[in-house]
């Protein structure tokens, strides 16, 4: 208990920190978002808008740290602020309208990314030095080419070459939003494409990972004892060595959740896809400020909580971070 | 407001719509033959936030105009003229302080309460109590209902000049509005206006307008329907190939083959002239303070080359006057009327050696004080067609012995750089406005003057000149329209003469339309309205004007 006690107090340091990062990066940055908003429009903003809109967008030039405390005050309200690109709407609708889509998207295609990379692992851990080993300099080129070449590729192969897949939205642009077959079905179809890059682009690491740990374990005594004892190779491989083998996974599992809420920004970028990750991307291009720290906060939250996730887990899984706890 | 960083990306471009087209059958959209919706895009989108508030920050395209109405209509293919639409009609006083506006009697909100003096009096009060919502700086003074169906409103300053911005405000109810704190920050979802359409449905990908049969003009409007679908610029060029939009603005690189080629006979665009792109030396360096070393440059930069290679001739060089063309053709000056740019290597060269800028053995000039002519041109990189003008200007300035350096930079920074001063030579866009006034203020007025380093808004070749500031005072002190005239003549002859700041492109306003299933969009045969679906008034003017193709 007071192993988790003593992680929760750093995890609250830590979640401090990201908020107090979190307030401090985006006005460090240079440029001036009413003089971006103007000069995109190419002279069709009267130019003497200038003050009437930065009055709109609340723009103060009040101290830091006054700044600092309202930031926290407003936080406590879970007030995230007014986007100033999509002005006046309010941050935290932005998001929470976002968030959806990249919790299915992401969150399903890495789940099964985990499932099915963790699964082949231990398949070809067991079938090590046969011609299943052919198979891992495949896998390790898969893990490493870059993801938006891979993505680009599929896209101009699949959507745009042949047509088979749409090559953007979240679903048909003559739909509306129901609980209906033919809409869900557009959804699932638009998220299929990126799904299956997300999946290609991620599997391989959770394959090798399994695989070595695996392997290294089928080495121990417990697992060579087991064999001796003439125990079903089946109930050697998931009972002894998979079972050790999938803790490191399990952690790495539980991190790569906590990222699922960043989205994968290049995926959505590539696929036009509404999410957190395009929505952030485009909170850059135009320096909206309020939408990307709000953005910002979010991801940091999520990732501080699946670490303390992870930390609890591992403390379940593993009995030997219990001893001196 | 079009996005022109993602406007410039580059695109997918490509086939891709099989899929959708296939689901489009099935799905709810399928609408029947009467009923089909005018499909249109009019800026950058990803998704949609819901807000239709006109006077709140960035609105949806179609608030303006089609929900909440304007008092006149008026565009800037018709300067100086405009149609009574809630006003019927609108008389200053004599010294352009107070104008009086008459409204038609049978305009009614959707909640269906009557449009009156009253909401007329408390939108432009509105304007001048928050000035967040005066974007376009119009310096109310009081605004009053005389009567029920007569509103008057009072400036604090001359105001003829700034009619047509009177004329496009968006007309907003009273018994709603007065309820906003402030109404500049207010989200509005669901929007009550008076206007010839209604919003039906919003998602985050897709809003649809539906006409207001109870509008005193429905009878005028055959689309019943209007569909808004979020693209970004590449997903708007596969879907323009495809033919799922009816009515688009925004760029599109390679048009004959990414759009028009798979349909010629129902596929069109337009690009009147909507604003000047400008070569914009610092004034402020004493170096092109010099007439003399302005003229040499201008001679030397071929405007048509321009057009030809980074435009692929969408539409023809600027006019020596700056005035795009053909929106303001009209206000060109008799004398100037068949003036135009003039590529002439030996004049520049003759113009440049008798001012003293000799030719140095590495082929660049040297300027009288031992400068070397040889300059940075910054422009932000991100923005692809003036990438490739900046490259041509560079050969050729090259070959009067001036060296210009294109130097691609982030957007941030160029704006920086333009904004404070901190450069030589940069390129930078005036817009057209609602008349010529608009567009040489915005160039050339002293009034955006600022001190030292602060950052300017406008004029950013800081061309700070008695004679400009009052011929643009002029035209704002009358309403008579030959004393107008002969301001806007005036200011023509500085440009020209004077050469404060070098035209090299005309600033196009995007459009592409295609007529498979609606006729009647403008063009350059019947230029009625400006075409791109953002303008308040042109909006009305184009939809009133569709009808179902019928071959």
């Amino acid at each position: 208990m007071r192993y988790l006690l003593k992680k929760l107090g750093l995890y609250a340091f830590i979640a401090w920190a990201a908020l107090t990062l979190n307030f401090l990066i985006p006005r460090l940055m240079p440029g001036d978002p009413v003089r971006v908003l103007i000069a995109g429009s190419e002279g069709q903003i009267d130019p003497e808008a200038r003050d009437a809109i930065a009055a709109q967008f609340g723009l103060t030039d009040d101290p830091l740290i006054v700044q600092y405390f309202h930031y926290l005050a407003d936080l406590a309200r879970f007030d995230l602020g007014v986007s100033l690109s999509n002005y006046p709407v309010p941050v935290i609708d932005i998001i929470s309208g976002a968030m959806p889509w990249t919790l299915v998207l992401v969150g399903v295609s890495t789940v099964i990314s985990f499932l099915l990379g963790t699964g082949l692992g231990v398949l070809l851990a067991w079938r090590r030095g046969t011609w299943s080993d052919h198979v891992l300099p495949a896998l390790t080129f898969l893990n490493a080419i870059p993801y938006f070449w891979m993505a680009l590729i599929l896209v101009l192969v699949l959507a745009v070459g042949l047509g088979w897949f749409p090559y953007a939205g979240a679903y048909d642009r003559t739909m509306f939003p129901e609980l209906s077959a033919p809409f869900l079905g557009s959804v699932a179809y638009h998220a299929a494409l990126p799904a299956l890059t997300i999946v290609i682009g991620s599997f391989a690491g959770w394959v090798l990972q399994m695989r070595n740990m695996t392997v290294t374990i089928l080495g121990e005594d417990y697992v060579s004892m087991a064999e001796a004892k003439g125990l079903p190779g089946r109930m050697v491989l998931f009972g002894y060595a998979a079972r050790n083998a999938i803790l490191p996974s399990i952690t790495g599992f539980a991190l790569a959740l906590g990222a699922v809420v960043g989205g994968s920004m290049l995926t959505e970028v590539i696929f036009n896809y509404p999410g957190l990750g395009y929505t952030l991307f485009q909170a850059v291009s135009a320096q909206d400020f309020p939408l990307m720290q709000g953005l910002f906060l979010i991801i940091s939250l999520a990732v501080i909580v699946a670490n303390l996730i992870a930390d609890a887990a591992y403390v379940f899984l593993d009995p030997r971070t219990r001893q001196g706890a | 407001m079009r996005d022109q960083l993602t406007r410039r990306a580059l695109m997918l471009g490509g086939v891709g719509a099989a899929g959708m087209a296939t689901l489009a059958g099935c799905g709810s959209g399928a609408e029947s033959e009467e009923d089909l919706p005018v499909r249109i895009h009019a800026n950058d989108a990803t998704t949609f936030q819901p807000n239709f508030n006109p006077y709140g920050g960035v609105p949806l395209q179609g608030a303006s105009g089609l929900i909440y109405e304007n008092l006149f209509l008026v565009t800037a293919m018709q300067p100086g003229k405009s149609e009574p639409w809630l006003g019927t009609s609108l008389e200053w006083n004599e010294d352009g302080t107070v104008v009086t506006i008459e409204l038609r009697e049978d305009s009614r909100f959707t909640d269906g309460e009557a449009l009156d003096a009253e909401d007329v009096a408390f939108t432009f009060r509105m304007m001048r109590d928050f000035p967040a919502t005066n974007i376009v700086a119009l310096d109310v003074k009081d605004a009053t209902a005389l009567s029920t169906h007569r509103a008057e409103i009072t400036f604090g300053s001359t105001s003829f000049a700034q009619e047509a911005d009177i004329c496009t405000r968006p007309i907003v109810p009273e018994h709603l509005f007065s309820a906003f704190e402030d109404p500049g920050t207010e989200q509005i979802a669901e929007p009550v206006g008076s206007g010839p359409y209604v919003l039906e449905r919003f998602s985050d990908q897709l809003y649809t307008f539906v006409r207001n049969d109870e509008h005193w003009a429905a009878d005028e409007f055959e689309p019943r329907r209007l569909a808004w679908p979020s693209f970004t610029t590449q997903t708007m060029n596969t879907a323009l190939q495809a033919g799922e939009l009816d009515w688009s603005g925004g760029f599109v690189a390679n048009i004959e083959e990414i759009f028009i080629r798979s349909d010629p006979e129902h596929r069109g665009y337009w690009y009147p002239g909507n604003g000047t792109v400008n070569l914009t030396l610092n004034l402020e360096r004493e170096l092109f303070a010099d007439l003399e070393l302005r003229r040499g440059i201008s001679l030397a930069v071929d405007r048509r080359e321009i057009a030809e290679i980074a435009y692929q001739e969408y539409f023809g060089p600027p006019h020596p006057t700056g005035l795009p063309r053909p929106t303001y053709e009209e206000f060109i000056a008799e004398e100037f009327r068949d003036l135009e740019f003039e590529v002439d290597l030996e004049e520049a060269a003759r113009v440049l050696d008798e001012a003293g800028y000799t030719l140095g053995s590495d082929g660049i000039r040297v300027a009288p004080d031992g400068t070397p002519l040889a300059f940075d041109l910054p422009i932000p990189s991100s923005y692809n067609d003036w990438v490739t003008t900046s490259q041509i200007l560079g050969s050729q300035l090259s070959k009067v012995g001036i060296s210009l350096t294109p130097r691609g930079i982030s957007f941030e920074q160029w704006l920086e750089a333009r904004d404070t001063g901190n450069f030589d030579i940069t390129i930078s866009t005036a817009g057209a406005g609602q008349n010529p006034w608009y567009l040489y203020r915005s160039m050339l007025s002293s009034e955006y003057r600022t001190e030292g380093d602060e950052p300017v808004v406008a004029n950013f070749q800081r061309w700070y000149d008695e004679e400009t500031d009052e011929l643009l005072a002029a035209f704002t002190a009358t309403d008579d329209e030959d004393a107008q005239r002969e301001a806007i003549e005036g200011l023509q002859r500085i440009v020209v003469e004077k050469l404060p700041t070098l035209p090299i492109i005309t600033a196009p306003n995007w459009f592409n339309y295609n007529t498979e299933h609606w006729t009647g969009f403008p063009s350059e045969e019947d230029p009625y309205a400006l075409g791109a679906p953002v303008g308040n008034a042109d909006r009305i003017l184009v939809l009133r004007r569709l009808t179902r193709t019928t071959s």
